[in-house]
């Protein structure tokens, strides 16, 4: 279980993630729903022990964040994040030289079903491209935890559907799934559960189909009600 | 801490290419212009090659500092800081990497100078015998062979541990300017103004240790006049590298 007791994260001027609580258990699909800038990023990036909390605690299992835990998170940022050198292949050998949960023929697969090249170099790939080869490696990890920042960001609609296939594909009953978005028409048939964040602050969150029930109500809906003003 | 040393050569491969292909180039001009017979040329090559290989290895101390200035600045850090590394381990690697291409261009340059000397020597026609040539050299100034082996030791390891000190410290203080600053663009001046600060520190501190020999006399009494802060400066690098591994650990955020 991820267990996110108080965190708060503040720059300078800015409060990024506000007293945030929050437990999540394995089985389940969640979107972290929110405009841009409300700290969805900030959020994730904590529960990978990119960014320090600046107050509250986040535990996995029991442990801290921390080198443990890192073995047992596997994260997609937003920002390309590959050194310019690497080709895929290159990307996949540093996730294996580097995490025992990698599945290197599982990534190889991968990149062929998504049309990518093994030998192409990640800086010179498109938006797309970049998109799809995160989302190989990423999911090419069997982790605990899978975390996806903005996975349909700058996407072509036929690409999106074959990012969305890919997530349902690897969810399942040991993994706790989390995914960021705005586009959250996209996601709604695929998350079991929803947060919503505003400024930093979790202002709804339940299980998808309760709070369509409850508030009769798509989840679309609830969050243009939400973060419409 | 091997694999991560790994790509740190990887990483910096262009950057090690260059220097090795400039240490290469000016070598070659000096056999060229040896083997031509081109006195002019040999003389201007053998200077080039004393000058590139002395500035090689402030080069080296640079890329050293510069990648880890780097890393905490681009989103390339992810790829790193995302694996299962304590980050005691990541500075260590990008120590580690610094020290062995220091190394690599140490080798290098001593197969060159003994290369350039043999060459030399072939010039003679009574050949030279160099160890007879540094034993007299060294009993017209009353010294023995084993000293200058000590002194030379001596003189290695305070060299690496200076250097050490340098880039050890200037991880601590681009890590604490990070901390504070994080994605300001003045971090980088900041993080001079930190290094500077502490160095002036360091050295004024380092002169009021105690001496143990105000005018030494032989090379045993030099080595042991400079202990005392080559002891502190190693202090300082050990306080600089966990204290460095502790702020990224808990402070500073990517």
């Amino acid at each position: 279980m991820l267990e996110c007791i108080n965190i708060t994260k503040s720059y300078m001027n800015t409060t990024a993630v506000d007293h945030l609580s929050i437990n999540l258990v394995p089985g389940k699909v969640y979107a972290l729903l929110g405009s841009n800038g409300s700290g969805k990023s900030t959020f994730m990036k904590m529960i990978t022990g990119l960014i320090k909390p600046s107050s509250g605690t986040i535990k996995l299992d029991g442990n801290e964040i921390g080198v443990e835990t890192k073995k047992h998170i596997a994260y997609m940022p937003t920002e390309s994040y590959f050194y310019p050198y690497m080709t895929c292949i290159d990307i996949g050998k540093y996730y294996s030289d580097f995490f025992e949960d990698f599945s290197y023929d599982k990534y190889m697969s991968m990149l062929t079903e998504m049309n990518l090249d093994p030998k192409q170099k990640a800086s010179k790939m498109s938006s797309g491209m970049l998109a799809k080869l995160k989302l190989a490696v990423t999911l090419s990890r069997d982790s605990e935890v899978i975390m996806l920042d903005e996975p349909l960001n700058g996407i072509d609609i036929i690409a999106r559907e074959a990012i969305i296939h890919a997530i349902i594909a690897n969810a399942s009953p040991d993994k706790i799934f989390i995914l960021s978005s705005h586009l959250v028409d996209e996601l709604e048939p695929i998350i079991d559960y929803a947060i919503f964040i505003k400024n930093g602050v979790l202002i709804d969150h339940g299980d998808a189909e309760e709070l369509r029930e409850l508030k009769g109500k798509s989840i679309v809906d609830q969050y243009k009600e939400l973060f419409a003003y | 801490m091997f694999k991560l040393t790994k790509y740190e050569f990887r990483k910096n491969i262009t950057s090690i290419i260059i220097v090795l292909l400039i240490l290469f180039a000016s070598q070659g001009y000096f056999t060229i212009s040896f083997l031509t017979r081109n006195e002019l040329h040999a003389a201007i090559a053998s200077v080039i090659l004393v000058i590139v290989g002395s500035i090689s290895f402030i080069v080296v101390i640079a890329f050293g500092i510069s990648a880890y200035e780097k890393e905490l600045k681009s989103k390339s850090s992810y790829l790193i800081f995302m694996t299962p590394n304590s980050s005691l381990k990541i500075i260590l690697s990008k120590i580690f990497y610094t020290f062995l291409f220091g190394v690599l261009l140490f080798v290098l340059l001593f197969a060159f100078s003994y290369m350039d000397v043999r060459m030399l020597s072939s010039l003679s026609e009574t050949p030279v015998d160099y160890v007879e040539l540094l034993k007299l050299l060294l009993s017209s100034f009353g010294l023995d062979y084993m000293s200058i082996f000590y002194g030379i030791v001596a003189g290695i390891v305070t060299t690496i541990i200076s250097i050490l000190f340098v880039i050890t410290l200037a991880y601590f203080s681009i890590t604490l300017a990070s901390t504070w600053l994080q994605n300001k663009k003045v971090k980088g001046f900041i993080s001079v103004v930190i290094f500077f600060a502490i160095m002036i520190a360091t050295e004024w501190i380092s002169h009021q240790l105690p001496t143990i020999y105000a005018d030494p006399r032989t090379t045993f009494q030099a080595i042991a006049s400079v202990l005392p802060s080559v002891i502190f400066e190693l202090v300082i690098s050990l306080g600089c590298i966990f204290g460095s591994a502790i702020l990224l650990d808990k402070k500073v955020s990517l």
